[in-house]
């Protein structure tokens, strides 16, 4: 296998064996309803903040936001042999984390407008 | 909203990639390679609420969680032959678990790619090099798993610090008693100067002087296959 240390000008450039994740948040389109900026806006922050604490915490780095796609890489500037399976335990805390968004909207008072045990109701 | 429709789709792939250091100290960088790209398909085909893992990355990950066969996807630009874009699997466990279920990203017995010990062959003896996170542990256990199976004694052992072999070949490569000016001189007659041969230089006498190593792995194993190739 080639591994390239090579300089082109300033820039250096290798070859590497590394793991990408990407993890779209879906669920904002397709609905009858258009959601409001704000919620938008709120959920996109939480997503992003568990996405990049998730990568993070098993040891990645996140590469760049796509409108919701996080994108996370594992093996850059180093490796170890265990990228691969830091980057799935990163997606399963982040499928997790996403449930739980999901759950605390449901509950959420303002969202529901009620004290308990409600359903995500929008009167307008 | 319906909060309850909020579902993520995820891809993961693992694969080489050119990484392209755009700054002295090698904290920003471009990432070029098919391994982007076809994780980045990978989430496009996920069902919502669903995570695509390529067939490396279930490989890697499968002793840890539990995978299911996911079939080989359609990617769109990705050929569907190339290995790279092959079979996929689903990581859906939320806990760890011992072992998985992922028979499309195991190698059926007699897959010609894997070594499988049979009977009768002669001895043999197979050297096994790549960068950190290629799967050699795996390849090995899965040698070991499979000899076992066929009513073979295994023994493992771990020798040393671990990169005997390499240390071999550099040590043939450049000669007894290599020096750091003998690596540079290998070096620039290679065709490769910069600020890497002086990193180069820094991992590779350790490893011939058999010390402690204490930089990352890839990035021992990257000088010492560039020192190599030189």
């Amino acid at each position: 296998m080639a591994t390239d240390g090579l300089r082109h000008g300033t820039v250096t450039a290798e070859r590497r064996v590394i793991t990408v994740l990407f993890a779209d948040l879906v669920g904002f389109t397709g609905l009858a309803e258009a959601p409001d900026p704000e919620d938008v806006a709120t959920v996109q922050d939480a997503y992003v903040a568990h996405a990049a604490d998730a990568i993070g915490r098993n040891g990645g780095r996140v590469e760049k936001y796509i409108g919701d796609a996080v994108v996370g890489v594992f093996g850059v500037p180093s490796g170890t042999d265990d990228d691969a399976v830091g980057a799935v335990r990163a997606v399963v805390e982040i499928v997790d984390a996403v449930a739980g968004l999901a759950a605390s909207l449901r509950c959420s008072p303002k969202r529901c407008g009620c004290g308990s045990g409600c359903t995500p109701a929008r009167s307008s | 909203m319906q909060p309850e429709a909020l579902r993520v789709r995820v891809g993961v792939h693992t694969g080489e990639v050119v990484v392209t250091y755009l700054d002295e100290r090698n904290d920003s960088w471009r990432l070029t390679g098919d391994t982007m790209n076809v994780a980045a398909r990978l989430q496009s085909v996920a069902e919502p609420g669903t995570v695509l893992v390529g067939a490396p990355t279930a490989l890697a990950a499968e002793t840890m969680f539990v995978l299911e066969p996911a079939g080989t996807p359609a990617l769109k630009g990705i050929p569907s032959r190339s290995p790279r874009g092959g079979s996929s699997a689903r990581a859906r466990s939320p806990a760890a678990r011992p072992h998985s279920t992922c028979p499309s990203c195991r190698p059926s017995a007699g897959t010609s790619s894997w070594p499988v010990w049979r009977p009768g062959w002669p001895g043999a003896s197979w050297l096994v090099i790549a960068p950190p996170g290629a799967g050699k542990s795996r390849l090995v256990e899965e040698l070991a798993v499979r000899a076992r199976a066929a009513g073979h004694q295994v023994w493992t052992a771990r020798a040393g610090i671990g990169y005997g072999a390499v240390a071999q070949l550099l040590r043939a490569a450049l000669g007894p008693g290599a020096t750091g000016e003998l690596v540079l001189d290998r070096l620039a007659r290679g065709g490769t100067v910069g600020l890497r041969d002086e990193v180069a230089v820094r991992h590779v006498l350790p490893l011939l002087a058999e010390e402690p190593l204490t930089d990352p792995r890839a990035d021992l194993f990257s000088s010492w296959l560039t020192v190599l190739e030189a």
